[in-house]
């Protein structure tokens, strides 16, 4: 049938303009849908690789955020001996951090937003190897280290910089990368000093501890329960905490398809419209093959091929249109901390894929009516058409 | 019996348009033998072209009964009929009916698309097809690049390349010059006498319908035979 299928696509470059309208309104929807889809990935991703399946979060009960979460001393110094967290020569492998909320301005000096300033100890880089500071330096004293992307997306942020936040002025030493780990997002910040300045000294927000096995997850926390310091604890994987801050990427999946149907419904129109006008003029072909001895299935196919041939250029199209904003960067508001997450849009292949299906659906779908119609067209009445 | 290819019994057509039932062909019957080249003339809306339709299996009768190559038409489904068309009749229309967007080898390759033939098998059928119209080195023309007469010599080709027992032509002359129509009613004489094609042609030209063998008029639905 590869002359059928010929004929087809020939026939598109007939109706070249009418062909190219539509294909581009596919376009346009495949293109809406990979962007706001990749917006809503690069949000989950941040849930999905942060953490591995070894660290966990220890939190103050009753509470799902770091912002919410106060722990003593006493119970951290407790939480941190327990058998199930891994231990090296220095002893637990346990990150004791303080996690605060500052607001400081847009480097075009748009309305200020939130971020996180987090209180670290050495520990911090144990646990999380994957932060990598430039000239390899820490924050001591006054200084502090920024993850990349918050360079961009805030004044006064950029390495030699003094930054006002608390009561006193900062300088940034360096920049790191976590491999688009929610760390990025994030200023790191000396522990006991933002503790005295925050007035939160003998305090932590949270603990990130570093288990032994997986599995160990649930044996912490029944030993947390165990003692009357820590029974006001619970431990989490860290991935599952990050995961439960990603609401914003599910609105967006679900906006993002809604948007994509209500769009899609025009584009389907639109090749509805197209595949009328290419049955009206062809019912003489239509009538000269059926004549021949092609049946109405035949006819049916060959329009909805043609008409989902236009889909999936559309689809290409579209997806081509999306690609560049794979990487790019940019932010969102975490409705958990309120603050700020810089993120990467992220195009996957899977979602080129579902791009290209909704590029062929809405193709097909626009081309039935007209099939049918070319299909169930009696033969002398196709014959007779001029 | 034995050399009748197509036998039309007793058949009636009717056409409803709005509300009112006009009667096209009326308890018409006629044999036509194998071999024959039978010339269908009359005046507009004297039902020749519903005739030849009908026998083309593109249209099924009121009442009667068609029977072509030993098969009866009349009554079969519409899969089955594209079916016998497919095998059977080779239609040559007024107007050539090529598909603009195929080549003259391609367009003359579609009905073999609905045989088992291979790929090899349809070019070898194409060419001699194309090489008995005269048109073999213009295989890779469009129809835009063919003239009027060209364009009907490639249709003749499609309509021969599946060696069909019936050939009909619906006016095969009737768009044509002088010239290309005379180029063309000879090959039609020659796939008569030459390879044996049973051939009804309808047409309002004397000078076509005095190549056939026989030629029968119609008149309102009713035949008159008249000797060629």
């Amino acid at each position: 049938m590869g002359l059928i299928l010929k004929y087809n696509i020939r026939n598109l470059f007939v109706r070249r303009v009418s062909t190219l309208m539509t294909l581009a309104g596919v376009a346009m929807v495949v293109a809406v849908f990979l962007v706001l889809m990749a917006l809503a990935q690069g949000i989950l991703s941040i849930g999905e690789t942060t953490g591995d399946p070894l660290q966990a979060i220890i939190l103050q009960k009753g509470t799902n955020a770091e912002t919410s979460s106060g722990i003593p001393d006493e119970a951290a110094d407790e939480a941190e001996n327990v058998g199930m967290v891994e231990r090296d020569p220095n002893g637990p492998i346990v990150a004791r951090d303080l996690f605060i909320v500052i607001m400081l301005p847009r480097p075009d000096g748009g309305a200020p937003a939130n971020l996180v300033v987090r209180g670290v100890t050495g520990r911090a880089f144990d646990i999380r190897p994957e932060v990598k500071v430039d000239g390899g330096k820490r924050p001591r004293g006054s200084d502090i280290i920024v993850g990349r992307p918050l360079s961009k997306r805030f004044a006064h942020l950029n390495v030699g910089d003094k930054v006002h936040f608390g009561k006193r002025d900062w300088n940034v030493i360096g920049h790191f990368d976590a491999d688009g780990q929610a760390w990025e997002s994030e200023v790191w910040v000396d522990l006991p000093e933002i503790q005295a300045d925050a007035n939160r000294k003998n305090t932590v927000s949270s603990l990130f501890v570093r288990l032994n096995r997986p599995e160990d997850l649930e044996a912490l926390n029944e030993q947390l329960e165990k003692s009357a310091n820590t029974k006001q604890l619970k431990a989490m994987t860290v991935r599952d905490y990050f995961k439960g801050q990603t609401g914003t990427a599910q609105m967006l999946q679900v906006v993002g398809g809604f948007i994509t149907f209500l769009l899609s419904l025009g584009a389907g129109l639109g090749a509805m419209n197209t595949m009328y006008a290419a049955v009206g003029n062809r019912a003489r072909e239509i009538g000269t093959l059926r004549a021949l001895g092609f049946g109405r299935f035949t006819i049916l196919v060959s329009f909805l091929f043609e008409s989902a041939l236009i889909g999936l250029a559309g689809g290409a199209l579209g997806c081509l249109i999306a690609l560049p904003v794979n990487g790019l960067q940019t932010g969102t508001m975490n409705w958990v901390s309120f603050t700020e997450t810089a993120f990467s849009f992220r195009i996957t292949p899977a979602m080129l894929g579902v791009g290209l299906g909704i590029g062929g659906l809405v193709g097909a779908v626009g081309g039935f009516l007209p099939a049918l119609a070319a299909a169930r067209r009696p033969i002398l009445a196709s014959l007779r058409a001029t | 019996m034995s050399d009748a290819l197509a036998e039309v019994t007793g058949v009636t057509k009717d056409y409803k348009r709005d509300k009112q039932s006009i009667r096209v062909l009326e308890a018409l019957s006629l044999t036509i033998p194998r071999g024959d080249f039978l010339a269908l003339m009359g005046p507009s809306g004297s039902g020749k072209t519903t005739l030849l339709n009908l026998l083309a299996g593109i249209d099924q009768p009121t009442s009667g009964k068609i029977t072509v190559d030993g098969k009866t038409i009349t009554g079969l489904g519409e899969g089955a009929l594209a079916k016998w068309r497919s095998r059977t009749t080779g239609f040559i229309f007024q107007l050539y009916n090529l598909i603009p967007v195929l080549t003259a080898y391609e367009n003359v390759e579609l009905p073999l698309l609905l045989t088992s033939l291979s790929r090899a098998e349809r070019r070898q059928h194409v060419m001699q097809a194309l090489d008995i119209v005269g048109l073999s080195d213009r295989s890779k023309h469009f129809p835009r690049q063919l003239s009027g007469g060209q364009e009907q010599r490639v249709a003749i080709a499609r309509a021969i390349v599946v060696d069909p027992v019936l050939l009909l032509a619906d006016e095969p002359t009737g768009d044509l010059d002088a010239k290309s129509a005379d180029e063309v009613l000879t090959l039609l004489q020659r796939l008569n006498r030459e390879f044996r094609k049973t051939i009804v042609m309808v047409t309002h030209d004397p000078k076509a319908a005095a190549r056939a063998t026989r030629i029968l008029h119609l008149e309102k639905g009713q035949l008159v035979e008249t000797a060629a």
